[in-house]
């Protein structure tokens, strides 16, 4: 049902047009494509390594699986950034979603990254989530730092020196944390 | 008082008793009918009109359809107003051929019986529609959802559901008020005979790039 709403399209601030759509199975070799073409030190931060195939079909089928629910970006036939909102079926953290979002250099500051995080805010709203979370290196991430703030983002916590960086300096992670209103009562 | 536009009315029964759907109603006939401000227990609800001289102000001007649901007694249970932008709105810099469905609203006592939507389809029975942009914004903070019982996502679908059995879409726009709430929202009718230039400036304007 989430999936019907797509493909949105969208214009950015220096008039280019790209359309957000869900990705499937078609969308694996220009996903491998988007993260391959990113900069090592863009990659750097990340859990795993989505220029490895099995990377990306362990996303694609988490997202059919609804264990994630993934935004991709199209620029004509090239993927300009993912999004993901990471859920937690079960447990103590279902409420809760986390969000993971990778745009490619050159469409940065154009607020396609704004875009797909008030995208994947709708979605977290419909399914009933009450609280997103968003992680940043400080130092590194400072812009989406301040754009997720004009969204009613607010640092909850951070945690100092916990990431290393490529040129092995330690740099602090920003937790963020948005609340989803569901009624007139949270306003 | 002379009509552009022909009438047309709907009888609706139903158990709550029989209403008059009519559209381009004129001021005189708004001004024959009864339309009260509701009570002010009716929660953190307020209805974006609330005075019978704004629908008859609206009424007057060329081209508006207003279109009102009414009891037999002359009571206004129902409205809707397709009308043009205000000058000041980005909307108007598309150019003549947009217009906004500035309000559909059925009063508490008479709502889940189908009104809205016999409303809304005869508030975009307007003669011009297929070279029409017609938009719609839902701001949260307008939505009865004290009396809707459900989340405010739940109140979007709805709405959603309403406007798009009248041919709407959902757009992207980075219209200000729009982009206050993630549940606000902002669809749209393209007419079929609406011009590729229209469609290109009204895409620009959604983006605030005209």
């Amino acid at each position: 049902m989430l999936e019907r709403q797509y493909p949105k399209e969208v214009m950015l601030k220096d008039g280019r047009e790209v359309i957000l759509k869900t990705p499937d199975s078609s969308d694996r070799e220009a996903l491998i494509d988007f993260y391959g073409n990113l900069s090592a030190e863009d990659r750097w931060f990340l859990k795993e390594d989505p220029t490895q195939a099995e990377v990306i079909d362990r996303w694609v089928k988490n997202h059919d699986e609804k264990r994630t629910f993934s935004v991709i970006a199209l620029y004509g036939t090239r993927i300009v950034a993912h999004g993901a909102l990471l859920l937690r079926p079960k447990g103590g953290r279902r409420h809760v979603g986390r969000l993971r979002i990778m745009v490619a250099r050159d469409f940065r500051n154009n607020r396609l990254g704004i875009w797909m995080i008030v995208d994947l805010m709708r979605r977290a709203m419909e399914l009933g989530l009450e609280k997103l979370r968003a992680d940043f290196v400080v130092g590194i991430e400072d812009s989406a730092i301040e754009a997720v703030q004009s969204l009613d983002f607010f640092k909850e916590g951070l945690l100092r020196e916990y990431v290393l960086g490529p040129d092995g300096q330690y740099h602090d992670y920003q937790i963020m944390i948005k609340h989803l209103h569901r009624e007139w009562g949270d306003f | 008082m002379t009509l552009h536009y022909s009438q047309k009315a709907v009888s609706l029964e139903t158990d709550n008793g029989i209403f008059l759907i009519q559209s381009f109603c004129t001021p005189e006939q708004i001004d024959a009918l009864q339309f009260e401000s509701p009570p002010f227990e009716e929660g953190q609800y307020r209805p974006v009109v609330t005075k019978k001289a704004r629908l008859i102000q609206t009424a007057a001007q060329k081209d508006v359809n207003v279109t009102l649901a009414f009891r037999k007694t002359g009571e206004i249970v129902g409205l809707g107003i397709l009308e043009n932008p205000a000058p000041e709105d980005r909307w108007s810099r598309v150019g003549e051929g947009m217009m906004e469905v500035s309000i559909i609203e059925v009063r508490r006592p008479w709502r889940r019986i189908g009104l809205a939507r016999h409303i809304l389809h005869l508030t975009l029975d307007h003669p011009m529609i297929e070279s029409r942009i017609c938009y719609m914004v839902g701001y949260s903070w307008t939505w009865d959802l004290d009396e809707h019982g459900g989340t405010v996502m739940d109140y979007r679908d709805t709405l959603i559901d309403l406007f798009s059995r009248e041919g709407f879409k959902t757009f992207q726009t980075n219209e200000s008020n729009v982009m206050l709430r993630p549940e606000n929202l902002f669809m749209a009718r393209v007419g079929n005979a609406v011009p590729k230039e229209s469609i290109e400036r009204f895409k620009l304007a959604r983006f605030n790039l005209l």
